[in-house]
């Protein structure tokens, strides 16, 4: 079943000679518990898909499909509310608030909601993510691969239908990169988690499932690694 | 409190610094608000009661009604209080018959409401027991319990019976009284008074005794619910006028209750404060209006973050909003306190001399909260701190979740617009060129700089105009006294001489300088008097002519003082003089005081001046109900120039109703002037250094002259004091406000200019990153601060100006104000504003220097 579908997504910046097109015409689709890299040089795109998947820009052409729900026929407030439920974003710079603790920002989008936090589901992922010890810390405090577990652990706290990762070793050791990397794969794995990881690294790339290749804004490849 | 509020509150914590500057601006604005209120209800209420106490508690003075009629008004609509004088007729002590009294009974109910000041006893309850003036009780040495026998009669001037209203025209000298008593009453002194609201009679002592039922002429003093009623009231109680009865208002009592019948002075007053508050609110509003932008533009990237987690503009906005509340929950509290608590402070230290200013008693002005009012600022305080917040807010709508992530707006590139001319590079090098660009690529940052600079200067400058146009308005003129002490006595010269020699004879005097003065009048032609000023002179007319008699003035001064008017005196046959013709007085065209001639005599030609007495058988002008003269012709003047101002050792005040000041010579006086029938009054200015013993020790030794002969010694320093302590009052007053808003102008521009350059660290590691020396990078500040503050002196002077014509356009409102060019306190608002910013400039240049280059160069 087709957890994503992308249908001729475009994307272009500004206007008359100052015009780049960023996305050109992508299509794809993503089955449920796929685990999925998009590779590209830098300004192939792949940031933008990644955005655009998650509702977070607006697309010039296209569709993005999540669920069988056109992302962009939703207002202002329902866009909000399927980043916050159906949607996990992890960023290369963690991109925590600063000024709240590691459980705090974990259960960021729970809080959002306005709705109680389910104790249990954090106390899971705090152990998985090895933060125990740490809920209580400031970003500040942590370090950087602790911070991207707290990331990865906001991105999982609802159970979204995408967990869109950019980047997300980029900012780590190779120590770091394996864990975050683990931890992904066992969340991919244990819980069906639907996982599309923009990665320069070629590794990382080819333990994935799939490979989708950018170029120019245009899908150039759309490879099967495991099937 | 949801997590966007517990995120608000810890970013608030973190940023320590700027949130206790947007707070103390809270603090500041709020606090103003609440002064500006809680002085403009105690001095209300300081003037209400002042005036309560010394004129009554009453609106309307109804006089020459019937007790019935009495009765009924007491009992209108609209009433709530009425007080019924009963006249009960004039007298005459037996003890001594030289003088009248007229008696009237008090009511039984609201007998307060017109105060009498006891110097002893009680005031009487009963038809039998009476109240006498202290000046009476002196000439018939009376005291309480003892009895007094009055015989009671109808007063005549010949063949007229007088009434009480009669009593207060006739003008001594009239003669021809007569008092034919019909009855005696005996009565037992219940209480002497010193001072009392009634008005006093002229020709007879008011003495009052307790309720009676017997009627006669009342007045009848009403207070009103509604004190606003009070100038429509005798129209819509128009059943009761009749022939005879007049009306008066309580003028001052009614203004201070804000109840005004076309007060030019009242809209004055509030208008200015209108002027104040709107000031307080606007720099206050910009100030915290600043300080949300601010924190907007720091948290931009934090808002895109939470947009991208799921978070609704609706949350963020109200992300913003809780900032406000919790800043305006923390300020306007501390606010209101330190608004009350500031102006009980101020009342304290400079209450006396306000005091003093507004009614000359130097008296406490204890502070009054009114709940309501107090209510308003904190209600102005909160809608300031929403108002603030709003567009920020607002603008959150417009941000996309991409945008802010990437903060991508904060640099607005336009290619040509970013270009600089070749001559800044030639000029000023890399940092002027760079500076150059810096203003031109994002110019919606420099403006919130420019904003808050040009603010400050506003502020500063339209709180010192303020203070300088209140000061000229208040018409306190501080022109130190030429004499320290003043003493005047009518007697005859022999008489002066030996007050003369009393004074010099008393210790601690220097100096004493003197001259003579008389008052008569002179007959003139009504239309030769400016329309305005006629009214002055009404009241009398010589019944021979029908011309008018208008009150002038003569002044001996000693020769060499005359001499320096240069008049040319040789030939003069008769009494040569000097005149003075000019006077100040109200335009109701123009709505403003200015100056003109009362009347120009013709040089050369004599003038006859005299006295003038209104005999028994005088005729009233029934259209206007003046009294005919007999002009009795005493001198005659023969004016030889016109004198541009008084001469120094003159210092007699303006008397309003002298149509002319005429100065002559001792010798010329002495030659002509002493075949008149006119004793002059005589007046010494007393210099010396200790004013008050002298004051106090003349005071004793004077005191028989002033008892035989009407003398009174005045302490001009003392009173000039008295106007110095009001002036400074008033100065304290705005200075304060001057430093308030400074301060609030000057947290605004360091708000400002130093979260531009907190966020601008990155920018800065990275022309240090390639390079860039730190006298280079400094250079480039400080090119933009001198781009900055040019900019910012133009705005501020046109603004200045707009502020000096609205200061100028309320005033003259009532008075003559004339346009201040505001130089002084630009030169000063913009030296201070240039300063501040380039020490707010420099200290967060200092601080990009204790960041590592790497770090911030890492750092989104």
């Amino acid at each position: 079943m087709n957890i994503l579908q992308v249908e001729n997504l475009t994307r272009i910046y500004g206007e008359g000679e100052n015009t780049v097109r960023a996305l050109d015409g992508v299509s794809f689709s993503v089955e449920k518990g796929e685990f999925v890299a998009i590779v590209g040089a830098s300004g192939s795109g792949k940031s933008t898909l990644l955005h655009l998947i998650g509702g977070v820009d607006r697309p010039t052409g296209g569709r993005v499909l999540v669920d069988g729900r056109d992302v962009y026929r939703q207002n202002e407030e329902e866009l909000a509310v399927f980043r916050r439920r159906q949607v996990g974003l992890i960023y290369q710079f963690y991109n925590l608030i600063p000024v709240l603790t590691a459980e705090e920002n974990l259960t960021l989008p729970v809080l959002m909601d306005g709705r109680p936090v389910n104790r249990d589901r954090v106390e899971e992922l705090l152990k998985l993510l090895k933060l125990e010890a740490r809920r209580n810390y400031l970003p500040n405090q942590l370090s950087g691969g602790q911070q991207q577990r707290v990331s990865i652990g906001r991105a999982l706290m609802n159970a979204p239908a995408l967990v869109l990762a950019d980047e997300p070793t980029g900012n780590l050791d190779s120590e770091n990169s394996r864990e975050i990397m683990r931890l992904l794969r066992y969340s991919n794995k244990t819980y069906r988690q639907t996982m599309i990881v923009i990665t320069h690294d070629e590794n990382i790339a080819l333990s994935a499932d799939r490979i989708l290749s950018l170029e120019d804004g245009k899908l150039v490849r759309d490879e099967v690694i495991r099937p | 409190m949801n997590v966007f509020g517990k995120i608000t509150w810890r970013t608030l914590k973190r940023n320590r610094a700027r949130t206790v500057i947007t707070i103390v601006g809270v603090i500041l604005a709020a606090a103003m608000l609440t002064a500006v209120t809680a002085f403009a209800v105690s001095l209300q209420q300081f003037l209400v009661v002042s005036e309560e106490e010394s004129g009554g508690n009453w609106h309307l003075l109804v006089e020459n009604v019937s007790s019935e009629t009495a009765g009924e008004l007491a009992e209108a609509s609209g009433v709530e209080a009425a007080m019924v004088l009963t006249g009960q007729g004039f007298g005459v002590p037996e003890e001594d018959p030289s003088f009248y009294v007229y008696l009237e009974a008090f009511p039984r109910e609201n007998a307060d409401m017109v105060p009498f000041v006891l110097e002893e006893g009680r005031m009487p309850e009963t038809g039998d027991e009476i109240l006498i003036s202290s000046h009476m009780a002196e000439l018939l040495g009376l005291s309480c319990g003892d009895s007094l026998i009055i015989g009671m009669g109808e007063l005549k001037q010949g063949e007229r019976t007088l009434t009480r209203a009669d009593a207060g025209l006739a003008f001594e000298g009239s003669g021809d009284l007569s008092l034919d008593a019909r009855s005696r009453r005996t009565f037992s002194v219940a209480g002497v008074y010193s001072y009392t609201a009634v008005d006093s009679l002229l020709l007879a002592e008011e003495v009052f005794t307790g309720p009676v039922t017997a009627d006669g002429s009342c007045r009848i003093y009403l207070r009103l619910e509604e004190p606003r009623t009070a100038f429509s009231f005798p129209e819509e109680h128009g059943e009761w006028l009749a022939e005879g009865i007049s009306w008066s208002f309580h003028q001052s009592l009614l203004r201070y209750q804000g109840a005004v019948d076309n007060d030019r002075f009242y809209l004055v007053m509030v208008q200015l404060i209108a002027f104040l508050l709107a000031i307080i609110m606007f720099g206050s509003a910009a100030m915290i209006y600043n300080a949300f932008s601010i924190s907007l533009r720091e948290r931009t990237a934090s808002f895109g973050l939470l947009a991208c987690m799921g978070a609704t503009k609706k949350q963020l906005r109200h992300s913003m909003l809780w900032e406000a509340v919790f800043v305006g929950g923390i300020g306007i509290p501390l606010g209101v306190l330190a608004g009350i608590a500031g102006t009980g402070i101020t009342l304290g230290v400079i209450g006396r001399g306000l005091s003093a200013w507004i009614n000359g008693r130097e008296r406490v002005i204890p502070l009054k909260i009114s709940w309501e009012l107090t209510g308003l600022a904190v209600c102005l305080s909160a809608l300031t701190v929403l108002l603030s917040v709003w567009i920020p807010a607002g603008r959150v709508k417009k941000m996309s979740p991409m945008e802010a992530v990437r903060s991508a707006k904060d640099i607005r590139v336009r290619g040509q617009k970013a270009r600089t001319g070749k001559g800044i590079f030639a000029l000023f090098g890399l940092p002027g060129m760079l500076a150059a660009k810096n203003y031109r690529r994002d110019w919606r940052r420099y403006r919130s700089t420019v904003f808050s600079l040009t603010l400050s200067i506003a502020l500063y400058v339209a709180a010192s105009l303020f203070n300088s146009y209140l000061t000229e308005a208040t018409g306190i003129v501080l022109t130190a006294p030429k004499t320290e002490l003043q003493y005047r006595v009518s007697a005859p010269e022999e008489v002066c001489k030996e007050a003369l020699n009393l004074i010099q004879g008393t210790e601690g005097v220097e100096s004493v300088s003197g001259y003579r003065l008389c008052t008569l009048f002179l007959t003139v032609e009504e239309e030769e008097i400016p329309e305005r000023i006629r009214g002055r002179y009404q009241g009398l007319f010589d019944r021979e002519t029908g011309k008018r008699l208008a009150s002038v003035q003569i002044a001996i001064l000693p020769d060499e003082v005359f001499a320096d008017f240069g008049a040319d005196t040789e030939g003069v046959k008769g009494l040569p003089v000097v005149y003075y013709n000019r006077t100040s007085s109200y335009n109701p065209d123009t709505k403003r005081y200015d100056e003109l001639t009362t009347w120009q005599p013709r040089e050369g030609e004599p003038l006859t001046v005299g006295n003038a007495a209104v005999p028994s058988d005088s005729v009233t002008n029934p259209e206007t109900g003046e009294a005919g003269a007999v002009f009795t012709q005493e001198l005659v003047l023969y004016p030889v120039k016109g004198a541009d101002a008084l001469p120094e050792t003159f210092f007699e005040e303006e008397y309003q109703s002298r149509l002319l000041l005429f100065f002559v010579s001792d010798s010329a006086w002495e030659e002509w002037g002493t075949q008149a029938d006119i004793l002059p009054e005589q007046v010494y200015g007393i210099r010396c250094r200790s004013h008050q013993a002298v004051y106090e020790e003349l005071s004793g030794k004077l005191g028989d002259f002033s008892t035989e002969y009407g003398g009174y010694l005045k302490d001009l320093a003392g009173e000039y004091e008295t106007d110095r302590n009001s002036q400074m009052a008033l100065q304290v007053l705005t200075f304060g406000f001057l430093v308030l808003i400074s301060l609030i102008a000057a947290a605004n521009v360091y708000n400002t200019v130093s979260t531009n350059l907190s966020l601008r660290r990155r920018e800065a590691a990275m022309l240090r990153s390639v390079g860039m020396s730190r006298k280079s990078l400094r250079n480039m500040l400080l090119y933009e601060g001198l781009t900055i503050a040019l900019r910012c002196i133009v705005y501020g002077a046109v603004i200045s100006l707009a502020e000096s014509w609205i200061l100028q356009w309320i005033l003259n409102g009532g008075v003559d104000t004339r346009f201040r060019m505001p130089l002084a306190p630009l030169a000063v608002s913009g030296a201070g504003a240039a300063v501040l910013l380039f020490a707010s400039m420099l200290l967060g240049f200092r601080k990009w220097y204790q960041t590592d280059i790497i770090e911030e160069l890492k750092s989104e």
